[in-house]
C-alpha cells in the first residue's frame, strides 16, 4: 500500500465512523422526541456509538502503519469533541439566544428589557436555574430549597481546575 | 525512533502553542474570548511541530500526517476546555459556590451577582463590535448580519435536533 492510499484509508475510516455516529445520534434524538428519559438515551447512543466507532476505525486501519492508525483514531475523537461542542453551542449559546430574542423586534429593546425577556421571558433566573439543574444532574453540586451547594468532591476538583486555569489566563469577570 | 521523533515534534508544538497562549493572555488580560487569536496560535503550534519534525530528519508523509492528526485532536480538545474556561456560566456558578465560606450560596445572591456584573452588557458590546447587533444608547436591535446568523442557527438547530435554550 502506498503512503497516499494508507492516508486515504485511515482518514476515510475516521470520517466515515464520525459521520455514522453523528447521524445515529441525531436520528435517535428525532425518534425519541418527547420520550421521558430521552437525555439518557441520547447519552447512551453517543457514548456507545463513540466506542464502537473508535474500535471500527482501529480495525479498518489495521493495515496502515501504527502512528497513522493512532492518528486516525485521534482524528475521529476530535470530530466527536467538535460535534459535542457544536451541540453545546446550539443549545446553550447565551449570545445566540440574545439574537433569537431580538428577531422580529424592529425597534429593538432596551438592555434591561432584553435581560428580562431573555429565553422566552424566563430571564436570567431561568438561565441560572437551567445551569444548576444540569450541574446537579452531572453530580457536580447539590441543592436544597433556595440554597445552592455544597459542591460534590468531583465538583470541587473540576471547579478548582477550571477556576485555576481561568485565573492563570487572567480571565476575571467572564462566563 | 519513529515514536520518539513524533513525540518530540508533538511536544515542541504543544509547548510553543501553550507557552505563547499563556504569555499573551497573561500580558494582555481581557474578558473577550479572543478565539481568532487562539486559532492563530494553534496554527503556529502546528507549524512548530512540522518544523521540528523536518529539522530532526523526518521525511515520511505518513508520519507527518499522523503528527498533524494527533495535534489536531489536542487542539480541538483544548478549544473545548477553553470554551468552558472563557465563557461558561456553569463554571462561574461553581466558582461562586466554591468560594462561599460555608460552601453554600443563596440562589438570590447568585442571581444578584450576575445582574450586578457587566457580563450581559459585555456580550452585547462584543456582538455590536462584530456587527451582529446595533446599539443606540441603551437600545439594542438586530443588525442584518445578526439576523442572518440567527437564521443559520435556527437551520442548524433543526438539522441537529437541538433546541436553543440559552
Amino acid at each position: 500500500m502506498s503512503d497516499g492510499q494508507a492516508i486515504l484509508l485511515a482518514g476515510g475510516a475516521a470520517l466515515a465512523a464520525w459521520l455514522l455516529v453523528a447521524v445515529a445520534h441525531i436520528g435517535s434524538l428525532c425518534l425519541a422526541q418527547g420520550a421521558r428519559r430521552h437525555d439518557v438515551l441520547s447519552a447512551a447512543v453517543f457514548v456507545g456509538g463513540g466506542v464502537v466507532g473508535a474500535i471500527g476505525v482501529w480495525v479498518v486501519a489495521s493495515s496502515v502503519p501504527a502512528p497513522l492508525r493512532l492518528g486516525a483514531v485521534c482524528l475521529y475523537v476530535a470530530g466527536l469533541v467538535g460535534y459535542v461542542e457544536l451541540r453545546s453551542l446550539l443549545s446553550r449559546g447565551y449570545s445566540l439566544r440574545m439574537l433569537r430574542e431580538l428577531r422580529g423586534q424592529e425597534a429593538g429593546w432596551s438592555v434591561a428589557q432584553l435581560q428580562e425577556r431573555y429565553a422566552g421571558g424566563r430571564g436570567l433566573p431561568g438561565l441560572l436555574r437551567r445551569r444548576l439543574e444540569s450541574l446537579e444532574r452531572l453530580g457536580l453540586l447539590t441543592q436544597q430549597a433556595d440554597r445552592v451547594g455544597p459542591l460534590t468532591p468531583l465538583g470541587r476538583v473540576g471547579t478548582r481546575l477550571a477556576a485555576g486555569w481561568r485565573g492563570l489566563l487572567r480571565m476575571d469577570g467572564v462566563g | 525512533m519513529t515514536g520518539s521523533l513524533l513525540g518530540i515534534s508533538l511536544a515542541a508544538g504543544v509547548i510553543v502553542g501553550l507557552g505563547l497562549h499563556l504569555a499573551v493572555w497573561r500580558a494582555r488580560p481581557s474578558t473577550r474570548p479572543r478565539i481568532r487569536l487562539l486559532a492563530g496560535l494553534a496554527a503556529l503550534s502546528l507549524a512548530a511541530s512540522v518544523a521540528t519534525y523536518a529539522l530532526l530528519g523526518g521525511r515520511s508523509g505518513v508520519e507527518l500526517c499522523a503528527l498533524l492528526w494527533i495535534e489536531t485532536f489536542l487542539m480541538i480538545a483544548y478549544f473545548f476546555v477553553y470554551a468552558g474556561v472563557a465563557r461558561s456560566v456553569s463554571v462561574t456558578i461553581l466558582s461562586s459556590v466554591l468560594r462561599a465560606p460555608d460552601g453554600q450560596v443563596r440562589f438570590a445572591e447568585l442571581l444578584d451577582s450576575y445582574e450586578r456584573s457587566s457580563r450581559f452588557a459585555d456580550r452585547l458590546a462584543l456582538m455590536a463590535e462584530h456587527g451582529l447587533v446595533e446599539m443606540r444608547g441603551q437600545r439594542v436591535s438586530l443588525a442584518p448580519r445578526g439576523a442572518a446568523l440567527s437564521r443559520v442557527v435556527s437551520l442548524l438547530n433543526r438539522l441537529t435536533a437541538t433546541e436553543l435554550q440559552g
